[in-house]
């Protein structure tokens, strides 16, 4: 089922872009980088993985933790429906396979933002394994050319989080928050087949724009909902995979970018100055911009996997399969009916209905809002895709991105915004005046409508008998000019150009202008 | 015929009756209910002969599982459980499982009972933090991680000296 779904995948995007593999660049022509990725993913839910305790982000210390959380003798996990909606959802939109059972286990730790020491998570029997995810990587850097890459996901496990700890150096002490402690996360785990930092960073950009569009995690990566652990490797292309290591909880794009490269780097130091890479764990600094080995990861961790005997299994079934049996907590085609339309496929349809380039479908999913701001102008009055995307991606999103407004907020309605480029597009302005409009309605909040604000400033473009009219002008007023140019002189007519702008205050089209003024010129 | 699962059961439990933890186990007989554990031995073909640990214990054993649980257990009483918990386990090699699917627990053919997403339990902070030992503006105050294990110097001088 999963290969004829990937093969029918490659047909459809290839009438877009190449989807030939390219080769990534070694490192000092010798060192190829392999990159593996594992995310935990925060499940937006309402109550916790196991309680229903409440699950919102930003609350007071403590104040959001149950007798679960706090392991008091005698709790029970009771597990969350939306949370294994939520997986479902997700791995159904990675082309993975939803195991019809899956199973909990307990991964022993010795920490004090694990009151119960030990985090329920799946082990050997995840809810969902063998997908994949295909992203687009543009890394101008190292590559001119925009290129599609696949990564397998191994699996996709349901787990609780931990609660968290602030070091306290000063007074020697930890003081631990369990507000955290048993939040849903989904751990995605991918198959080591990156190869630089940027190829790291369109996954999980690409991952979190999936996640944010089926609405299973909020991907602030700021506040941990989405956070990156890599594993990096370096080895000759001719040689097995080299010694890894871990860099932990990236929390942004740009230090999962940083980090890998400094690891490839300070590995490939090490390898060419004939030492050896040693397996461990290690986290970056964003202020020095290195890695550094992390101190409580020395001695081996002995996890004590044991299955959870507090839970059952979780049995699912697939009401779209023949002879199914109606057994289990939840049937998987419920929630595959439910999936919505994924990014890659929104670019698709925008490119194929609106014949605009991969970059600007790219730019416009790369945004709910704007995506929806886009439809909105594009449904009425047939108005030109190019001009939309230039006058949207280019002018009004760059005044607004001055300003620090979203698009959601965006001070021009997408109505106001349309009706600027259909006077664009039926010549009754130019150019530089839609800016000025833009520029009107965002910043001095006008709230007039561009025809208004267009007729009260004058602003519309010359007709040609206009342009007609001026350049007689500028020919009666500059006749020694306009005699100079006659005798030769060609150069002169730059002067006579720049008076003919200066008479048509900006509002006519300067090609216009250029053409109507030789044609008079060359005429006696 | 009782079923491989049942005989299981009886095995475990005749070890657990030699044990203080019994109590723990037998909480299910209640008010003239007949508990599902079987009472007696049902296979007696696993003996104490049978079932006899050739796992040792030796210091270095003891230590690793005392860093790892945190709990000093090296005492006579202590080895004499940590001994009956690995003799209880190894009754296990006892039974023949040939061909036998090995099963993660004994409610394997029923599923998890799913809970609506919704929020029940309100701010109980003060129940919470009450147990704690040591707070700071409604934090828990813990001593730093990472302290590595240190038995007292005679620790184990005095555990060699227990057992002759």
């Amino acid at each position: 089922m999963r290969i004829v779904h990937r093969k029918l995948f490659t047909v459809k995007t290839s009438k877009f872009y190449s989807t030939v593999n390219i080769k990534p660049a070694l490192y000092r022509n010798v060192w190829r980088p392999v990159i593996g990725l594992e995310v935990h993913a925060q499940i937006l839910s309402a109550s916790k993985l196991f309680s229903r305790v409440c699950a919102k982000y930003g609350a007071p210390p403590n104040t959001q933790v149950g007798i679960f959380e706090a392991a008091h003798p005698g709790t029970l996990p009771v597990l969350n429906k939306r949370c294994v909606e939520a997986a479902i959802n997700t791995a159904l939109a990675l082309q993975a396979q939803v195991n019809k059972v899956s199973r909990f286990d307990r991964k022993h730790y010795f920490y004090p933002d694990l009151p119960a020491g030990y985090q329920i998570t799946q082990k050997d029997c995840p809810i969902a394994s063998n997908g994949r995810i295909n992203f687009i990587v543009s890394n101008p850097a190292s590559n001119p050319k925009i290129y599609h890459h696949s990564v397998r996901l191994v699996q996709l496990q349901l787990e609780e989080d931990s609660g968290k700890s602030i070091h306290d150096a000063e007074f020697n002490r930890v003081l631990v928050d369990l507000n955290r402690a048993g939040l849903p996360l989904m751990e995605l785990v991918f198959a080591p087949e990156l190869h630089d930092g940027e190829e790291a960073a369109a996954l999980v950009k690409e991952l979190s724009l999936i996640l944010s569009k089926l609405g299973t995690c909020s991907c602030k990566m700021e506040e941990g909902a989405l956070r990156v652990d890599a594993n990096i490797s370096v080895h000759k292309e001719s040689e097995p995979l080299g010694e890894r290591t871990e860099v932990k909880n990236l929390n942004s794009i740009r230090s999962l970018v940083r980090a890998i490269n400094y690891e490839i780097e300070r590995q490939v130091d090490i390898l060419e100055g004939s030492g050896m890479v040693v397996n461990e764990t290690r986290r970056f600094d964003n202020v020095s911009g290195k890695t550094i080995k992390m101190r409580d990861k020395d001695t081996i961790h002995d996890y004590r996997f044991m299955p959870e005997p507090n839970l059952p299994p979780l049995w699912l079934y697939d009401s779209s399969e023949p002879n199914y049996i109606p057994s289990g907590s939840l049937d998987i085609n419920v929630v595959r009916k439910d999936m919505k339309e994924l990014p890659e496929e929104t670019r698709q349809r925008l490119m194929k209905e609106y014949g605009i380039s991969l970059e600007n479908a790219m730019i416009l999913v790369n945004d709910n809002s704007l995506t929806k701001y886009f439809t909105a102008v594009m449904a009425q009055n047939q108005r030109q895709a190019r001009l939309v995307c230039n006058l949207l991606l280019n002018n009004l999103l760059g005044i607004i991105n001055s300003l620090d407004i979203s698009i959601e907020n965006c001070p021009m309605a997408a109505s106001s915004f349309g009706e600027v480029v259909d006077l664009l597009q039926n010549g009754l302005i130019l150019h530089a005046i839609a800016l000025k409009i833009i520029h009107a309605v965002c910043v001095d909040g006008d709230s007039r409508t561009p025809t208004e604000i267009v007729l009260a400033n004058n602003w519309s473009k010359f007709s040609d008998e206009l342009i007609d009219g001026i350049i007689e002008q500028v020919i009666k007023n500059n006749f020694a000019v306009v005699e100079k140019y006659r005798r030769g002189k060609k150069k002169v007519f730059k002067t006579l150009m720049g008076k003919a702008v200066a008479a048509t205050e900006s509002r006519a089209d300067m090609q216009k202008v250029n053409d109507i003024l030789k044609n008079k010129l060359d005429e006696e | 015929m009782l079923t491989l699962k049942q005989r299981w059961l009886s095995g475990l439990w005749k070890k657990y009756q030699s044990l203080p933890l019994r109590c723990l186990i037998s909480t299910s007989i209640s008010k003239g209910k007949q508990s599902k554990v079987p009472q007696y031995p049902v296979d007696p073909l696993i003996t104490d002969e049978i079932c006899e640990s050739d796992t040792k214990i030796d210091i270095e054993l003891v230590q690793h599982l005392e860093k790892l649980s945190l709990v000093d257990f090296a005492n006579k009483e202590g080895l004499l459980r940590l001994q009956a918990a690995i003799s209880l386990a190894d009754q296990l090699r006892a039974v023949n499982t040939e061909g036998v699917e090995p099963m993660y627990s004994v409610l394997e053919d029923r599923s998890i009972t799913l809970a609506e997403d919704e929020v029940l339990i309100g701010n109980i902070s003060d129940d919470i933090l009450g147990c704690a030992k040591e707070t700071l503006e409604d934090y828990f105050v813990v001593p730093p991680g990472n302290i590595d294990y240190i038995p007292e110097d005679s620790y184990y001088e005095k555990l060699k000296d227990d057992k002759t």
